[in-house]
């Protein structure tokens, strides 16, 4: 059962938010918690429509006539990069939203962490805005998760946007084969935060792409004359949201569209969620999504 | 020019407007521009991420949003727009097209009479209401383009529209506050009036146009008997150059009526208790008999009397009450007829000025020139004669008194003190008695013969010797000697006369009675607003101490029973000369000169006479008040009411009114003074009869009354204001809804 976002974001203990997300995403699994993130840790597992076919095991189809595909050992000990977006945009919170983007993603990654060091993983952390404000390496000691939780804790979103150019820096860093999952608004140059994430693809991470938007950003739904005050120093704009409202839509729908398209292109895992969903569902959705199985609809 | 050549366009011409000025309102089509600029200033602020997203929309949508703005303003213009055509009353002919510009539009003169005859009412309403309803069939059925002006025909004619107007709305609009009036017409002012019209209308336009002059009339003898006139005839051959003149012919059929022609009061200046003949004379205009024909009459809006009267057709007849009037003051008679088909003249109003009693000042040398004449005016003291006389020595009167009296006797005196006093006095409305005698010196009287007029109505001679003359009267109507006609024993003709004064009349004088040798007796004359009686004997008995007569008289006339009739005829006759007319007709003026009011005698502040504080408006002042500009309030019959100032000039202050319109009493107020007028319709508008065919015919085109023809273009022109308004509606209701779909929002 999950925990309404507008409860959820009345608890002030990012921690304690965290937890509440867990349980509830775990209230919702049939599978023990302990089976963790990577829940096959079976030498084999079944295949599953979508799954590379690289990595197939040929002789147990023979022998057995069922495609399975081999688990690698790294498979089971996960190196995870969270990298948060922490710019001024990061920081805007619709009418309608029980909390900001940058309240969900904060929450959301230290849910994440939690349940990453929990199956005993490696859980790092990066904030960045236009650089990379703030770097914690992976560890899988309980305690790290609470060194996370300080440091989102402890953050505040400001800064301009340059998700391409952070990302570059951290792919820098990379040594090792991981998961990284970026949680932004992607409220950036479409084609640098693109590189960033084909760089993160080449330095042979897992990429998975949680695109964070305000419901208030996906339908301008405000009524009269508005004059729109840009964050991170963008320009200032007056409309009318009713007469344009259509079309802002399109381009919503058509930037993220593009996004989607160019996440797929790159093997990047993408996936949409509004602010006003349950914490859980969107761990379901991550989870699914790292898993391998394409929940349809799961991308709204 | 361009009105006279015609509209710019066929289209155009088509159109008309009921109210042009509300066009004007057009300029409210401003108020949706300043909501416009008003409404685009942004009222809400948001911090926003997604900029970009913002900025492509309205890149996406600049065209669509700039168009949805220009229409969305274009709708609001264009329904403020469309209110004020509406409020400005468009109509549409769906005639054919106006000429071209070479073609002028034609000119129709209306003229209605209005004479008080037109009210004669008809089966179909008044004469006057069948004219109305014939002008608005004439303008509603005229051709296209055609243009009008309305004169109204009057004793004064008025050009109502005085200049062609194609404006057929207000053509209507002046017919329907057209109102017959109180006042016979005049023909040959009206075609005056026409003639310049037609005149000036051809001579403004540079192509000749058709022009008709439309006149409806009852045909009523009265004004068109002008037509006798050479000078009429040449007016209206001047108009008949330039136009066509129609007559539409209202009087047709019998038309009978019944009028009250004249009313009088006899005396004309009353006095309380004493009894008036008040008589008016009845009548019948009409070819039948009228029996029993009903006159009620009222006295200061009381009925007084009624009487039922025969009136044969075609004459007269008199109606007579003899009332005493209790009270002083202008009091206001009226005779009422039962109402006929022409109501306005059956009522009509007199006022009758009564006094509390008349002075008669009896001036004489001695006693006993003046005592037979006190004796006959007021034989008893406490009998209520209406007279008050007063005798006094000749010589014992000072010049400004003469005012003060009503009637001044001079009897046997030698030369007439003051004269210049007594000349103004008589000329300003008095009346002036003179009795000859013993003691008069005809020389001392030559001045008076010489003023301008003359204050004696004829030249004195030396006396005649002694004989035995008697009194014969030369004029049996006169007012004087009329009572005594058919009465032997009355003693007029027996009166013994032994001397007297030769006279020798004036060309203007009138001798009313003579003596059997042929010279003149009693004569008169009037003197300005005043009259004078000429007695050749004398009115002196003379007396000794003890009473036995002192020496040989002129005549027996005092002591005969002639005597007090006679004088009291010859008092009635001079006062009536002083009454100025209380009535006017309707349409004239009161124009008089306004004296100021006399200082009070000593008697008349302790005197109850009311009359001795009244303003003669007519009357005179020897000393006029030094005062300057005053102001006289008239109230009129409904609730008319005027403040008209008193002019001053030579010392002397004068007034005039404006046109009474209607009949009625007026009451003219300064101060504490009041004098009443009353008004009257002219009686000789009331004979119906028509004039002469013979007059119209070969000159006038002469028409029955019929609705016109409509001409070509006969469809009445089609009002859109409604349909206007209705569009205004609509846009009103479509107006948000628009707005929301082209902002892509529902209202």
């Amino acid at each position: 059962m999950s925990i309404d976002p507008q409860t959820l974001a009345k608890i002030a203990k990012l921690q304690l938010r965290a937890r509440h997300a867990v349980e509830g995403y775990m209230a919702g699994q049939h599978r023990s918690p302990s089976r963790g993130f990577s829940i096959e840790f079976a030498e084999h597992r079944e295949y599953v429509p979508g799954d590379d076919l690289r990595y197939v095991d040929w002789k147990a189809l023979a022998r057995s006539d069922r495609f399975y595909l081999k688990q690698f050992e790294d498979e089971t000990n996960l190196r995870c990069w969270l990298a948060v977006d922490a710019s001024q945009s990061m920081a805007y919170q619709g009418p309608d939203a029980p909390w900001s983007k940058s309240a969900y993603a904060q929450t959301l990654a230290a849910a994440l962490a939690w349940l990453i060091l929990r199956q005993q993983d490696a859980a790092g952390l990066v904030l960045f805005d236009e650089h990379l404000r703030q770097v914690l390496p992976p560890a899988s000691h309980p305690a790290h998760l609470e060194a996370i939780v300080s440091v989102l804790e402890a953050s505040r979103p400001e800064g301009r946007s340059a998700i391409g150019p952070a990302l570059d820096a951290l792919a820098q860093r990379l040594r090792r084969r991981g998961l990284v999952v970026v949680l932004s608004d992607c409220l950036d140059d479409l084609q640098g935060l693109l590189t960033g994430l084909k760089h993160l693809r080449y330095r042979q991470q897992e990429v998975l792409l949680v695109h964070l938007v305000d419901p208030a950003e996906l339908e301008l739904l405000f009524t009269g004359w508005t004059r729109f005050v840009g964050l991170e120093g963008l320009p200032t704009v007056d409309a009318d949201p009713a007469a344009i409202r259509q079309a802002y839509q399109d381009e919503v729908r058509r930037f993220c569209q593009a996004l989607s398209r160019g996440c797929r292109e790159h093997q990047v895992d993408y996936a949409r969620l509004r602010t006003d969903q349950p914490l859980d569902e969107a761990l379901r959705w991550v989870l699914t999504r790292r898993m391998g199985h394409k929940v349809l609809g799961a991308s709204r | 020019m361009l009105w006279e050549a015609g509209w710019p366009g066929p289209v155009l011409a088509q159109w008309q407007w009921g109210s042009a000025g509300m066009l004007a309102f057009g300029l409210a089509t401003l108020i949706p521009i300043l909501l416009h600029l008003w409404s685009r200033r942004p009222y809400r602020v948001q911090s926003w991420a997604a900029i970009q997203f913002l900025q492509a929309a309205l890149q996406r949508t600049a065209r669509r949003r700039q168009l949805a703005t220009w229409l969305l303003l274009l709708f609001r213009c264009g329904l403020l727009g469309a209110w004020a055509v509406a409020l400005a009353a468009p109509r549409w002919h769906s005639a054919a097209p106006a000429p071209a510009l070479a073609t002028p539009s034609p000119h129709v003169c209306l003229v209605l009479d209005r004479s008080y005859s037109m009210q004669y009412r008809t089966e179909g309403g008044t004469r006057f209401q069948q004219a109305l309803a014939q002008a608005r069939a004439k303008v509603d059925g005229a051709a296209e383009g055609t243009a009008f002006t309305l004169v109204a025909m009057d004793q004064v004619p008025q050009a109502i529209l005085a200049r062609p107007t194609r404006d057929r709305a207000s053509v209507l609009a002046e017919l329907d506050r057209l109102e017959a009036g109180l006042s016979p017409a005049s023909l040959s002012a009206t075609l005056a009036l026409v003639q310049r019209i037609v005149l000036e209308t051809a001579q403004k336009r540079e192509v000749p146009a058709p022009q008709e002059v439309c006149i409806f009339s009852d045909l009523q003898q009265l004004p068109w008997a002008e037509l006798r006139a050479a000078g009429v005839q040449a007016l209206l051959a001047s108009v008949q150059q330039h136009a066509a003149v129609e007559l539409i012919d209202l009087g047709r059929g019998e038309a009978a009526n019944r009028v009250i022609v004249q009313v009088a009061c006899d005396p004309p200046l009353a006095t309380v208790g004493q009894p008036v003949q008040l008589v008016a004379e009845v009548r019948n205009f009409g070819r039948e008999d009228r029996l029993r024909q009903e006159v009620t009459i009222w006295i200061d809006q009381q009925p007084a009397g009624q009487q039922l009267v025969d009136l044969p057709a075609g004459s007269s007849v008199q109606v007579t009450l003899t009332h005493r009037f209790a009270q002083a003051g202008d009091q206001i008679v009226e005779f009422r007829l039962a109402d006929d088909a022409l109501p306005v003249d059956d009522r009509r109003w007199l006022c009758v000025p009564v006094r509390r009693t008349l002075r008669v000042l009896c001036l004489g040398s001695q006693s006993d020139d003046t005592r037979y004449l006190a004796l006959a005016l007021s034989p008893d003291p406490a009998a209520a004669t209406g007279l008050e006389v007063i005798q006094r020595h000749t010589a014992a009167v000072r010049p400004e008194e003469w005012q003060a009296y009503d009637c001044v006797i001079l009897s046997n005196v030698a030369g007439p003190a003051d004269l210049p006093g007594l000349w103004r006095y008589v000329q300003e409305g008095g009346g002036l008695i003179v009795f000859l005698g013993d003691r008069v010196e005809p020389e001392r009287y030559a001045p008076a013969l010489a003023l301008d007029p003359p204050l004696l109505p004829a030249r004195l001679q030396p006396p005649v010797a002694e004989g035995d003359f008697r009194l014969q009267p030369r004029q049996e109507q006169h007012p004087i000697v009329a009572p005594f006609r058919g009465l032997p024993q009355s003693g007029l003709r027996t009166t013994p006369v032994w001397r007297y004064l030769p006279l020798e009349p004036l060309p203007h004088a009138v001798t009313v009675a003579q003596f059997d040798s042929g010279a003149p007796a009693i004569v008169v004359a009037d003197v300005g607003r005043g009259r004078c009686v000429l007695v050749a004997t004398s009115a002196t008995w003379p007396t000794s101490s003890d009473g036995t007569s002192a020496k040989t008289p002129w005549t027996a006339l005092p002591t005969w029973p002639s005597f007090p009739p006679l004088v009291h005829e010859m008092v009635r006759y001079v006062l009536a000369a002083g009454v100025p007319p209380r009535q006017v007709l309707v349409g004239q003026r009161l124009e008089g000169t306004v004296a100021a009011p006399r200082k009070p005698r000593p008697k008349d502040r302790a005197g109850p006479d009311a009359s001795a504080a009244q303003v003669p408006v007519f009357g005179g002042d020897a000393s006029p008040a030094p005062e300057a500009l005053f102001e006289v309030q008239i109230k009129g019959p409904g609730l008319l009411e005027w403040t008209i100032p008193a002019a001053t000039s030579a010392g002397r202050s004068s007034l005039a009114s404006p046109p009474l319109p209607q009949p009625g009493v007026y009451e003219l107020r300064r101060g504490q003074a009041t004098m009443r007028y009353v008004a009257n319709v002219d009686p000789a508008e009331s004979d119906l009869a028509r004039v002469d065919p013979a007059l119209l015919e070969g000159l006038l085109v002469h028409t029955p009354p019929a609705p016109s023809t409509p001409g070509p273009a006969a469809a009445r022109p089609q009002d859109l204001a409604w349909p206007w308004l209705a569009l205004v509606l609509v846009m009103l209701i479509a107006e948000p809804y628009l707005a929301g779909w082209l902002a892509g929002r529902r209202p």
